[in-house]
């Protein structure tokens, strides 16, 4: 069974061109008519992952000069039977790569109860980063998605990587 | 001392802090482009409205009730929403133990965790209103 695209968006996000993909999302999904609950699964890790991409996305200095297409941020959502699959695509400045992997890495090993012990010690701690994230949105996206966050880092140039996050959310059968 | 009052867009909530009832009105989206200055300005309300009631010892006659009512929240504002509710329920110290409203959709299980995830966090208990 093929994926059925509902959002394939390339290029640089802002935070009016989140509104415009999030109005885009809910004209395409109401009418199908998801549970409240799945559409309201998606719509985080929709926000979480563009809000992440807007104030994370590193500038490389060699964005101008290569296949500038290329390092563009991508961020597309598909259906394909019951899943939702929620891609998302941008540059990261090496340097913050191994604090990145190593949350990633964590999260990725910890269960549900798990997950709500560690955004509980992070909200509590107020382990907040400058850019105003806490990085509760990554332990939000894991709590909600209830499979496991996958990702890449693929080399762009001697500054960047190209970072890839993929998270299926399942719609209950009916 | 003015009551706050914040209308509501499609990515800010709506906001009415009343200092002569207690009641602390959240509702609609939370997705501010500027999450620090919304909520910071909120959070400047309710330590002059602490201070204000401390200075006078006339407090709301009501119990502090903070309801939220939000349709989507995201990380960026659970945290200062979290601020917000570690703020008043420190009042308890002064004999102001606040309610906590937390509204969610019936059926937006996402919305109810998120409120049982932050109760949990702050060790209190929230009352849980499923709306038609």
């Amino acid at each position: 069974m093929e994926n059925i695209a509902i959002i394939n968006h390339v290029g640089l996000i802002q935070f009016e061109t989140i509104g415009e993909l999030i109005r885009s999302f809910k004209q395409r999904v109401d009418a199908n008519g998801v549970h409240m609950s799945t559409y309201k699964k998606v719509l985080l890790v929709m926000i979480e992952s563009l809000e992440n991409i807007m104030k994370h996305s590193a500038k490389c200095p060699e964005n101008l000069t290569k296949s500038f297409q290329h390092y563009m941020p991508v961020f597309s959502i598909a259906k394909r039977k019951n899943q939702f699959i929620i891609v998302s695509s941008n540059s990261v400045a090496k340097q913050n790569i191994p604090d990145f992997r190593e949350r990633l890495d964590y999260l990725s090993h910890l269960d549900q109860q798990g997950l709500k012990d560690f955004y509980k010690e992070t909200i509590t701690n107020g382990m907040f980063t400058k850019r105003g994230g806490a990085g509760l949105g990554l332990i939000e996206m894991a709590k909600v998605s209830g499979n496991k966050i996958t990702y890449e880092f693929t080399p762009m140039n001697e500054y960047c990587d190209q970072f890839k996050m993929t998270i299926i959310i399942e719609e209950p059968l009916k | 001392m003015l009551p706050f009052y914040s209308g509501s867009t499609e990515f800010t909530p709506g906001a009415e802090f009343s200092n002569i009832t207690g009641l602390f009105e959240l509702t609609g989206v939370s997705r501010p482009e500027n999450v620090s200055s919304f909520y910071n300005q909120l959070i400047a309300w309710l330590r002059a409205f602490e201070q204000e009631s401390l200075r006078t010892g006339e407090w709301p006659k009501q119990p502090i009730t903070l309801n939220i009512k939000l349709t989507y929240c995201n990380s960026a504002s659970s945290k200062y929403i979290f601020q917000i509710m570690e703020m008043i329920i420190s009042w308890s110290k002064y004999g102001k133990s606040p309610i906590i409203d937390w509204y969610y959709d019936e059926g937006d299980d996402k919305m109810r965790d998120d409120g049982q995830d932050l109760a949990d966090a702050l060790d209190y208990e929230f009352n849980y209103i499923p709306l038609d």
